[in-house]
């Protein structure tokens, strides 16, 4: 349509001819989109990396604990004739020891730094960061004093000590050499992560007895894990799990007993009700300033139809760039602060937050939209002869 | 009995509008006839119902009882549709405080009836443009409406009103935010571009200083015309000052 155009030029100049407004409302979706983006993305992380160690296994479909066990960073050792128990169930195609358990590393000046070493299996290493190395070779471990850092926790902690490969540390009074760095969140606790073999890894925790966290098993071909894992659960009496539901129930976990949900939502449902009030009320009061102007259209012979396509063109333009800046300033703040520092270390913006805080701001211009156009539709056309 | 013509014809017009749950008549029965050719001033009290009279012409509100008939056409037999049709190829509107848009030059605010209406951009902004020359306004063509001073927004929104040759022009108290050369020099351009031979052009006011551009005068009181006389014009159209 040819005249469509110039209705654009019309809408858009309308929008913008009062700049510090057009700015508030541009300025107030960005801020909206920004706390959203922000904080729902730190929640997700905090969550994701509460799973980390499942992800981190991909080779592994099923993992096998003690019954009391809910999450991986509160584990209850077992001895490591489980392993073998858990092999000579039918279905398992092979099951592999994990050990994990808190560390201390002397730093140069002779203070303590805590880690959460996780010993993953000598012979195979499944459950090694083999995805995620950024220096190095998890084949590395392979070595008898080898161990992989989180690189960005060792940045933190260390600062002193060179990121390189070959450093010498000492966890838990043995020597042990930095062999490679990967990419990993910090526990739950805030502890760096370090990868080594299990063996190490019980040398440097000096536990004798009790020496397998998790067993991690992998179902036959054409088995389905959650059927392997219930007959693993009746012929050992341990708690098996397939992946995908360790992962749900540890997330699950995090949501009702770690606060993460009460502490998070509160600040993103501070992030909609303050976007809803700043957006709302702005682009309302914008379209209320507005409602002479479209009557004034109405009354030269401009449609209903053309109106509420302006309307909907200004709410789209002012969602589209408050979203773009808003959620821009968020990845900024990722990509600055997320890889080293502190409690924001391995946090990230994932697509689905980006997409998901797009849809909720349009939906809610939209929704503040429905209600300026409300109030034009029903505007007296006799208030364009008035003052 | 006033013929039917090609003019504007309200008989008993009636219109109320609800006041805290009570209806309160605004026009009771009102008659009025203007021609076409002629400047009809429509002069009266605050409140005494100008400003639903003019509304109910324009086809922006429907009356409730009584027959008017603008420009031959039944208002009434006119589905909503064909009212917004109508007005926007017949009817021009001049109001009081402009009502142009904030963010468009003086000739996209001008070209906003033609586009409406299905014309190009350019053809539409040229035929604008040509308009606002006419007005004295070439110069300020592409000035937004803050650039311009009182009385030359009301020129521009004059030349809005004229620009697609509407058969009826509405003029909404036109020079009351002007002061008395201004307003009287847009009279001067109402009385020399906007009558002609066809054209009915109404004018509400309650300037008096304006009442000598009259060729009819329509006294309102109450929701009623109490007097309505046609004249001699006494103030003449002086060409378009240039500014």
């Amino acid at each position: 349509m040819r005249r469509h155009p110039f209705m654009i030029r019309v809408a858009l100049a309308m929008l913008t001819h009062d700049k510090a407004k057009y700015l508030a409302l541009v300025a107030g979706i960005a801020f909206a989109s920004l706390l959203i983006s922000q904080q729902a993305a730190i929640f997700w992380s905090a969550l994701r990396s509460s799973t980390y160690g499942v992800q981190s296994a991909s080779a592994a479909d099923i993992w096998v604990m003690k019954s009391n066990v809910e999450i991986l960073d509160l584990a209850d050792p077992m001895r490591e004739a489980v392993v073998n128990q858990v092999r000579s169930v039918p279905g398992v195609q092979w099951a592999v020891p994990y050990y994990q358990a808190l560390g201390m590393v002397r730093t140069r000046q002779g203070s303590f730094r805590p880690v959460l070493v996780i010993g993953v299996d000598d012979a195979t290493l499944i459950g090694a960061p083999a995805a995620r190395m950024v220096a190095g070779d998890v084949r590395c471990l392979e070595r008898p004093d080898a161990v992989i850092f989180d690189v960005s926790g060792y940045q933190q902690n260390f600062p002193d000590l060179p990121v390189e490969l070959g450093v010498e540390i000492e966890i838990g009074q043995t020597r042990a050499v930095v062999g490679g760095f990967c990419k990993a969140p910090p526990a739950w606790g805030g502890q760096t992560v370090v990868y080594t073999t299990r063996s190490l890894a019980v040398r440097m925790s000096r536990e004798t007895e009790n020496t397998v966290s998790f067993v991690l098993a992998k179902s036959e071909p054409g088995r389905q894990p959650r059927q392997v894992a219930a007959e693993i659960e009746r012929q050992t009496g341990l708690k098996a799990r397939a992946s995908v539901d360790f992962a749900a129930e540890i997330i699950g976990w995090m949501l009702r007993f770690s606060g993460v949900a009460e502490f998070f939502g509160v600040t993103i449902l501070m992030g909609v009700v303050i976007g809803v009030a700043i957006v709302g009320q702005t682009f309302y009061l914008f379209s209320v300033e507005n409602v002479k102007q479209f009557a004034t259209l109405k009354a030269i012979g401009v449609d209903n139809r053309r109106v509420l396509g302006m309307i909907f063109l200004q709410a789209s333009t002012v969602a589209v760039l408050g979203f773009a800046l808003g959620v821009g300033a968020a990845s900024l703040f990722f990509a600055w602060f997320g890889p080293g520092t502190g409690g924001l270390r391995g946090m990230n913006m994932p697509v689905a937050i980006f997409v998901g805080t797009g849809v909720f701001i349009y939906l809610m211009v939209v929704a503040s939209c429905f209600l300026s156009i409300r109030r034009v539709l029903t505007a007296d056309p006799a208030i364009v002869f008035r003052n | 009995m006033h013929p039917q013509g090609q003019g504007i014809h309200c008989r008993k017009l009636e219109r109320s509008f609800e006041s805290a749950g009570v209806r309160q008549p605004v026009l009771r029965g009102l008659d009025l006839d203007a021609d076409p050719g002629e400047l009809t001033m429509l002069i009266g009290p605050s409140g005494c119902g100008k400003t639903t009279l003019i509304s109910v012409i324009a086809g922006l509100l429907r009356c409730e009882g009584g027959s008017i008939r603008v420009l031959g056409q039944d208002l009434a037999a006119l589905s909503s549709r064909q009212l917004l049709d109508f007005r926007l190829r017949r009817i021009g509107f001049v109001f009081q405080q402009y009502n142009l848009i904030w963010g468009l030059g003086a000739a996209e605010n001008v070209a906003v009836p033609l586009v409406a209406a299905g014309q190009d951009w350019a053809s539409a902004t040229g035929q604008a443009t040509a308009m606002l020359d006419r007005l004295g306004l070439a110069d300020h063509a592409h000035k937004l409406p803050r650039q311009l001073s009182s009385g030359q927004q009301q020129r521009v929104a004059i030349a809005r009103a004229l620009v697609h040759d509407p058969d009826l022009l509405l003029c909404d108290e036109p020079t009351a935010a002007l002061d008395a050369r201004a307003g009287h020099h847009v009279m001067e351009l109402l009385r020399g571009i906007a009558v002609r031979p066809g054209r009915v052009v109404i004018v509400v006011s309650h300037d008096q200083r304006v009442f000598g551009f009259a060729d009819r005068i329509a006294e309102m009181d109450d929701g009623v015309v109490v007097r309505s006389e046609r004249r001699v014009a006494t103030e003449t159209a002086y060409p378009p000052a240039s500014s």
